[in-house]
């Protein structure tokens, strides 16, 4: 393995570094990826075989997964846990493909409503690299929506199926906004990916590879430009000189060896939670509390959005295990502030379709609906595809004291120090909550469900890490600049959605590789004094 | 095979005959579904719950003590619920994994309708979606929030 010196080390393979790579492929310098796990190949995705919904090694948690490329992470003191996926294609290998972007007023939080802080960049900044993002990974779906500002489609939209007819008509009913959800699935042939076979269970991996996961996106396009990724290399820290520049990185390859990779410029690309663990475990004489970490801001301000989710019972069959779990439709009747309600900004519902026959009956075992003896069968088939859900997904506002530390007891396979979460969810989020809950119960009621779940908020699992090395222009207050680079250290940038300076009341992936993309061009517009 | 001779060898053969009774009683046959206790399903939960050997023991060593085999079938239930509580552990990780062998196992989930044993590569038809339900939500305004610098 050769440890040549690059122009440019990305750290991690996953949704933003994925697209950082491939947009900088194309300066012709010597681009070199770091991925602590491997490349997934799909045919040992669980859907492709038996015993699909319950596959350990795929669990969306790391520590159920407790896989050596996982590091520990102690979310016992949040009421959200926290998913993430260790392999090139990162996050998105789990993930749903719900595919919304943020809205223009996420970025202006403060200016209209009081509340977090503004981006220092705005929605038309990023447009040109949302189209382009859109591009590269195929996005499914519907123009027209007047929830959202105006788009191109790549692809028709997933269909709804019976489950999301009923809910449909249940908004339509209820004179709300709906609308068929955006999707990074491909419905048609695109990019040299298949089409989708309404398999189901996306967030345990795409079997067809017809889902938008960056190692079948992205990287083929980035590795044929000329970008080497390496994987099974865990960084352990970022390394700098006596003046405060980063060197490079010092990392254990899948043996246990370790090697020191030397880079003229350092690009992490960790997520909200990865990405603050290697800032603060790269100690040194210039950054005793942490690589970039001047303004004290490395870790804090975790956002990991407020979740409400209410489950519908209906009394027939909806085809409901068939589609892609997490895309269906959504709804943007709440999204923006609304004076008369008890919390500012908004959320988004979603629909989710329902689970397997294990996952049905374990769900119907613990909530002692499914009992033994006779009637195990006939209550089992009162339960199974007849059940859906509504996820609303909430905007978290920044606070301080949620937080991404290091764990001073526990570390990886490799030894490096693993982290700890402390996260409480505020006031405006819970009355959010609350609100969101019981608009959910109520289109359920208008779609006929003969049932419904009390509102769930506490135990969800989020893969929407962001906050943790929020952008800003005032070093004080922000840890890189409005560009992604270190305000500290000026050959450092961070492209994940740890930069996000608030979090939306949507998923984040559409958006923080929008966000990458628009660093690296940013970065490319400036290469002749890129440290100045 | 192997999984099966595993098994075999982690439970002695008054252990397995009550984990097969009581896997009898928790899910028995009906509504054109086999019992968990049908040799092909405890082909697929025997191994399992070999995997939960130190769980599983010390509650089969109480449930021995019951003579389970001596009472009529309505009698084992109810001592059977008497004892989940105060025996939550072992009926938690016993329930669990014969749900998921249970509701894994091809015979099962043909009778179910879904594709077995996986949902690839066979895949789903989903009907196609009826658009002019969108209709009302069509004919609205643009409605998010349009700042004017963005517009």
């Amino acid at each position: 393995m050769s440890n040549e010196p690059v122009d440019v080390l990305i750290i991690g393979a996953g949704a933003s570094g994925a697209a950082v790579a491939w947009s900088l492929a194309d300066t012709r310098m010597r681009i070199l990826c770091l991925e602590q796990g491997d490349w997934v190949n799909p045919a040992t995705y669980p859907s492709a075989g038996p015993g699909y919904e319950n596959r350990q090694d795929f669990a969306i948690r790391p520590n159920d997964r407790r896989l050596d490329v996982d590091y520990p992470i102690d979310d016992d003191d949040s009421p959200v846990k926290v998913v993430n996926f260790n392999g090139v294609g990162g996050g998105t290998i789990l993930y749903m493909a719900h595919f919304p972007r943020f809205h223009p007023s996420d970025f202006r939080t403060r200016s209209l409503d009081g509340v977090g802080e503004d981006w220092p960049i705005d929605y038309a900044t990023l447009a040109p690299y949302f189209a382009e993002n859109d591009r590269m990974m195929g996005v499914a779906g519907l123009a027209g929506d007047p929830g959202c500002p105006p788009k191109e489609m790549q692809l028709p939209p997933v269909p709804l199926g019976k489950l999301g007819e009923r809910i449909a008509g249940g908004f339509n009913e209820l004179g709300w906004h709906w609308w068929p959800s955006e999707s990074a699935i491909a419905t048609e042939p695109y990019d040299g990916r298949d089409r989708c076979l309404n398999l189901g269970p996306c967030s345990s991996g795409c079997a067809q590879g017809a889902k938008a996961s960056t190692d079948i996106t992205y990287w083929p396009h980035a590795i044929r430009a000329g970008v080497e990724l390496r994987t099974r290399c865990r960084v352990r820290e970022i390394t700098v000189d006596k003046k405060g520049m980063a060197t490079g990185a010092i990392y254990y390859d899948e043996n246990g060896v370790e090697h020191e990779q030397k880079a003229a410029v350092v690009i992490v690309a960790c997520n909200g939670v990865g990405t603050p663990r290697l800032l603060l475990n790269s100690v040194s004489t210039a950054f005793p509390d942490g690589i970039a970490n001047g303004s004290g801001l490395v870790g804090k301000n975790l956002m990991l959005h407020a979740m409400a989710v209410v489950q519908g019972q209906f009394d027939s069959r909806i085809d409901g295990f068939m589609g892609p779990i997490g895309c269906a439709l959504w709804s943007k009747e709440f999204y923006e502030t609304d004076p008369s309600r008890k919390f500012k900004r908004g959320y988004t519902m979603e629909i989710v379709r329902g689970g397997g026959p294990a996952g049905t009956a374990l769900n119907g075992m613990a909530m002692g609906m499914l009992p033994w003896g006779s009637e195990h069968h006939t209550a089992f088939d009162q339960l199974f595809d007849k059940a859906g859900s509504i996820c609303a997904v909430g905007e978290d506002l920044a606070e301080e004291h949620n937080t991404v530390t290091l764990d001073p007891e526990v570390v990886d396979s490799n030894g490096i120090p693993a982290v700890k979460i402390a996260y409480t969810l505020g006031e405006n989020s819970r009355n959010m909550i609350e609100h969101a809950g019981e608009r959910a119960k109520e289109v359920f009621a208008a779609a006929g469900a003969v049932a419904t779940s009390p509102i769930i908020s506490s135990g969800v699992s989020s893969g929407h890490s962001m906050g943790t090395a929020r952008m800003g222009t005032d070093p004080a207050r922000s840890v890189v600049n409005e560009w992604g680079r270190s305000h500290d250290v000026k050959n450092l940038f961070v492209v994940d959605s740890s930069v996000f300076v608030t979090s939306a009341g949507v998923n984040p992936t559409s958006t923080l590789q929008a966000v990458s993309l628009y660093i690296a061009d940013s970065m490319k517009k400036r290469l002749a004094n890129l440290f100045d | 095979m192997s999984d099966i001779l595993a098994s075999d060898n982690t439970y002695t053969e008054s252990e397995r005959a009550i984990l097969t009774l009581l896997c009898e009683l928790m899910i028995p046959a009906g509504n054109g579904r086999p019992s968990a206790a049908d040799p092909e399903l405890l082909n697929d939960i025997l191994p399992r719950l070999s995997t939960h050997e130190s769980v599983l023991k010390p509650g089969l060593a109480i449930l021995a003590t019951l003579s389970l085999e001596k009472l009529a079938a309505s009698e084992q239930v109810a001592l059977i619920h008497q004892h989940r509580e105060a025996h939550a552990t072992f009926f938690q990780v016993f329930e669990s994994q014969v749900i998921q062998a249970y509701y894994a196992h091809s015979i099962v989930l043909t009778s179910l309708g879904v594709n077995a044993p996986s949902p690839y590569p066979q895949g789903y038809d989903v009907q196609e979606t009826d658009w002019s339900l969108l209709d009302p939500v069509r004919g609205r305004e643009p409605f998010y929030r349009q700042l004017e610098t963005e517009e």
